[in-house]
């Protein structure tokens, strides 16, 4: 049987032939006592290294990145509500050129808050990073 | 789409790997610790690049061979006093790695194949995987395993007359 790679006695170790490879060289293991030497030479290489291996294995703690908070839209709405009412009382209370006034400049920055907006959510959503520990994945 | 939550989660069963093949290039736990962490958040930061038909084991572990590679290289520029056997590696129920013995064993094998060894053994890769990490074919991965576990043998031959 010269079909085959001496390779292949460490790809058996290692599960790595597929069903017809690995019957061949289980054959060829049962039948030549030379290669089954070999294999056996292979086998206690393998248990070494296993050993050696397992001892050195342990489990670090990943520290994962905090995601910048991402306002939270009820809390929006409550200000906005908020904010229009104040609005209310203070159009009752105030001479008409100040209403205007306090009209015209609170829809200028509510204009300019929804234009802002979508980068500062962009931005917190890309995670400015601040470590703190935690083992369960990134937020 | 591999979001930031499945890249924790596929991260999680690797670390103890990740851990062992760490500190089998570092020596040192903390140095290992460290190199894990490193790797953990680059891989976060290149998210977008990983292609997730190839496998996520392989593409993962090239990133923290680089990180090791890193944090060595560092370690090197900068030296603290050494310790014998790392300080940090004395926590209780912890075993203490044979590093006498692995060195034994892989000294005369070149860096290559003491490569493939780190990556068979402490990453516990498959023959596929350690291909996609080092660029070679999966033959080429058999057959340099193949050797360095007769280099081992001979050596292990030589010991038990």
């Amino acid at each position: 049987m010269n079909d085959w790679d001496p390779a292949e006695l460490s790809a058996l170790l290692d599960g790595e032939l597929d069903s017809a490879r690995t019957e061949k060289v289980e054959a060829l293991i049962a039948a030549d006592p030379g290669v089954r030497a070999e294999f056996e030479r292979l086998a206690q290489a393998d248990r070494r290294l296993r050993t050696i291996a397992e001892a050195a294995l342990f489990r670090p703690e990943v520290r994962w990145p905090e995601a910048a908070p991402v306002p939270r839209p009820a809390q929006a709405g409550f200000v906005l509500g908020f904010a229009f009412i104040l609005l209310a009382w203070a159009v009752g209370k105030l001479a008409p050129t100040m209403t205007a006034s306090i009209v015209v400049n609170g829809a200028s920055l509510v204009l300019l808050l929804a234009w802002l907006a979508p980068f500062a959510l962009r931005e917190a959503r890309s995670g400015q990073h601040s470590l703190i520990s935690t083992t369960g994945g990134p937020n | 789409m591999f979001v930031d939550q499945d890249y924790g989660r596929a991260l999680e069963p690797l670390l103890a790997q990740a851990g062992g093949y760490a500190r089998s290039i570092l020596r040192s736990r903390a140095d290992a610790e460290d190199a894990v962490q490193l790797a953990a958040l680059r891989g976060l930061e290149r998210l977008s690049s990983y292609d997730e038909a190839r496998p996520f084991k392989a593409w993962w572990f090239a990133i923290l061979r680089n990180c090791c590679i890193d944090t060595f290289r560092r370690a090197r520029r900068h030296p603290t006093v050494a310790i014998e056997n790392d300080i940090a590696d004395d926590r209780p129920g912890d075993l203490s790695p044979d590093w006498d013995a692995l060195d034994a064993a892989l000294e005369s094998l070149s860096d290559s194949h003491r490569e493939i060894v780190r990556l068979r053994y402490f990453a516990a890769l498959s023959y596929a995987e350690i291909a996609e990490v080092l660029s070679i074919p999966r033959g080429t991965v058999m057959s340099r395993l193949h050797h360095a576990r007769q280099v081992l043998a001979a050596r292990l031959q030589e010991k038990t007359p």
